[in-house]
């Protein structure tokens, strides 16, 4: 069993879905973005919203993987001031609703002052209403950029141990650690982080408080990322309770602090069929059988 | 109707549940603006026993459903009626899967039901079963409200989504010629596809099933169909108030 704490999976296929569900991933938070380029209107943000709590998590669902998602103002379209000021307006019809786990994801991108002022605001926010915080650290400027959204965090009265600092790699890795914030690692194929990498990183520092994940979006990622890098780490003789702690249970921990992110949802739940209420209908099978899309006895791995 | 709700609430709300619930309904009636009432209709379900089933006005409710129910009468009685359609609206326009269910079994309780005709139908168009059920069983909503072309596209998207329509209230007195021309081409789609008719087509025909279109489906379907579905033909016919071919007579024992 895999949990997969950052992917778009609006962005995804329904074949990746299919994979996603046969290679053992049973739950995924999708954490609110951008969509590759700026909105326009803040319209487009109620749909994007709306549609990560409602249509996604039901499509998501007819697959049997459990979906949950984090709402706030990204970092690139922090700098649309005006759009950005009529986002905040709209949060607070989102952001406590069941499933939503955390405030995120959240930051900066180019680090300015405009970026700064809505990272503060809703970190505020996630203090009004005691909830997790996601922070997506910049790419640019990375070093500076990661310890300048802990320092503003603490600075807000923010505790390390409800903020999820991602998108982190060896160069940031030991302060987050260090610092006691949670310290997520996306597995992308070229660029950010890779499999072998995060093999090496465990090996240094130990699974606490390490969460892998995809970040499969609309680019060339991986939506298997997370059971892949288990897979390295197996072959590379990294122990079960291990794998088990940094693809599974600190991402269960970490939202878990929000009460909306319980292991008994995936665990209970009822496998999707065609008796059971909430999957029936022509949703979105047209007609396939869903016994072809769900994990059979052989797809133990998904190398095969 | 909001002191029926609250007496409904208090006897099984827990102490904290109930001071919590009293606490965000001042909030929402004394605060400026929407953000009180928003973070509290989506708060409800983080409270404890959100799920414990209630019985309100003769359907079954829960602990969360009917406390948001309450906070919708709360905000409706200290608000301005267009404020009040305004804000459920947008309200309707963002709900999550239980939100919106809630909304569609709350909007007869409200005092302006018809401005909210539109939300409505649009969750007939959904394919989230239990979003269109939340309309479509026991809710007095779209026999009030809907017209005829409303309703007959209820009646096929139940038919479509493989619900049943035995809990739609007032089924057989909305009967009308269009929807059954539309159940027959529905029918003879299904048929030419060499898929099986819904499991509660045949019930769909009221006592109109001497129509000669439907006796032609009833003759046609014969060798493809089960020992219960063809019960259910029998029902059918047996119910016609028009007369029966001699043939489909003998054919299912009329």
């Amino acid at each position: 069993m895999y949990i997969d704490p950052h992917i778009h999976c609006v962005s995804r296929t329904t074949d990746d879905y299919i994979n996603m569900a046969r290679a053992g991933i049973c739950a995924v938070i999708e954490p609110a973005f951008w969509l590759g380029q700026p909105r326009t209107t803040s319209g487009s943000f109620v749909d994007y919203f709306s549609m990560i709590v409602g249509w996604e998590r039901f499509r998501a669902s007819m697959y049997g993987i459990s979906h949950y998602c984090t709402i706030g103002l990204n970092s690139k379209e922090a700098n649309n001031e005006k759009l950005g000021e009529e986002v905040m307006e709209i949060l607070p019809r989102f952001i406590c609703k069941e499933k939503v786990v955390a405030i995120g994801e959240i930051g900066y991108d180019e680090q300015t002052k405009l970026e700064d002022r809505f990272y503060r605001e809703q970190l505020e926010l996630a203090k009004e209403l005691d909830m997790v915080v996601l922070v997506h650290t910049p790419h640019r400027d990375k070093k500076r950029g990661t310890y300048k959204s802990m320092d503003v965090a603490i600075e807000h009265g923010l505790p390390p141990d409800k903020v999820i600092i991602d998108h982190n790699n060896e160069e940031t890795c030991k302060e987050v650690l260090d610092r006691g914030f949670w310290a997520g690692f996306t597995i992308y194929p070229r660029t950010k982080m890779d499999s072998r990498r995060m093999v090496e990183i465990v090996k240094q520092y130990g699974p606490e408080r390490i969460i892998v994940d995809s970040s499969a979006d609309w680019g060339y990622s991986d939506p298997l990322a997370v059971p892949r890098t288990a897979e390295l780490m197996r072959k590379h003789g990294i122990s079960e309770e291990v794998i088990k702690m940094v693809t599974y249970q600190n991402a269960l921990d970490a939202y878990g602090q929000s009460g909306q992110f319980k292991e008994s949802d995936w665990l209970n739940a009822e496998k999707p069929n065609q008796k059971n209420s909430f999957f029936k209908g022509n949703g979105i099978l047209r007609g396939s059988q869903l016994e072809h899309l769900l994990p059979s006895a052989e797809d133990d791995t998904i190398y095969h | 109707m909001i002191d029926k709700v609250f007496e409904v609430l208090e006897k099984t709300l827990s102490t904290p549940a109930k001071e919590w619930l009293v606490d965000q309904t001042n909030s929402i009636a004394n605060l400026r603006g929407t953000k009180a009432l928003f973070l509290a209709f989506s708060l409800v379900s983080r409270q404890p026993n959100a799920n414990q089933e209630i019985e309100f006005d003769g359907s079954i409710w829960n602990q969360e459903a009917l406390s948001r129910l309450y906070i919708l009468l709360k905000f409706q009685e200290s608000h301005l009626a267009d404020e009040v359609i305004r804000t459920i609206s947008l309200m309707a326009d963002t709900s999550d899967i239980n939100e919106e269910i809630c909304l569609n079994k709350s909007y007869q309780y409200l005092t302006t039901p018809e401005a909210y005709l539109a939300k409505v139908r649009e969750s007939c168009r959904t394919n989230v079963v239990p979003i269109f059920e939340s309309v479509a069983h026991g809710n007095p909503y779209p026999v009030r409200y809907f017209d005829e072309e409303g309703w007959n596209q209820l009646i096929l998207k139940a038919l479509f989504v493989d619900s049943t329509l035995r809990p739609i209230l007032s089924y057989k007195d909305r009967f009308n010629a269009d929807l059954q021309i539309m159940l027959i081409h529905f029918a003879e789609e299904r048929m030419a596809a060499d898929r099986p008719l819904p499991a509660d087509w045949w019930y769909a025909q009221v006592d109109k099933a001497g129509h000669p279109d439907v006796q032609k489906i009833a003759l046609n379907i014969h060798d493809r169909l089960s020992e219960s579905e063809k019960a259910d033909v029998r029902q059918a016919l047996l119910a016609a108030g028009s007369p029966i071919s001699e043939e489909l007579k003998q054919l299912y024992t009329v």
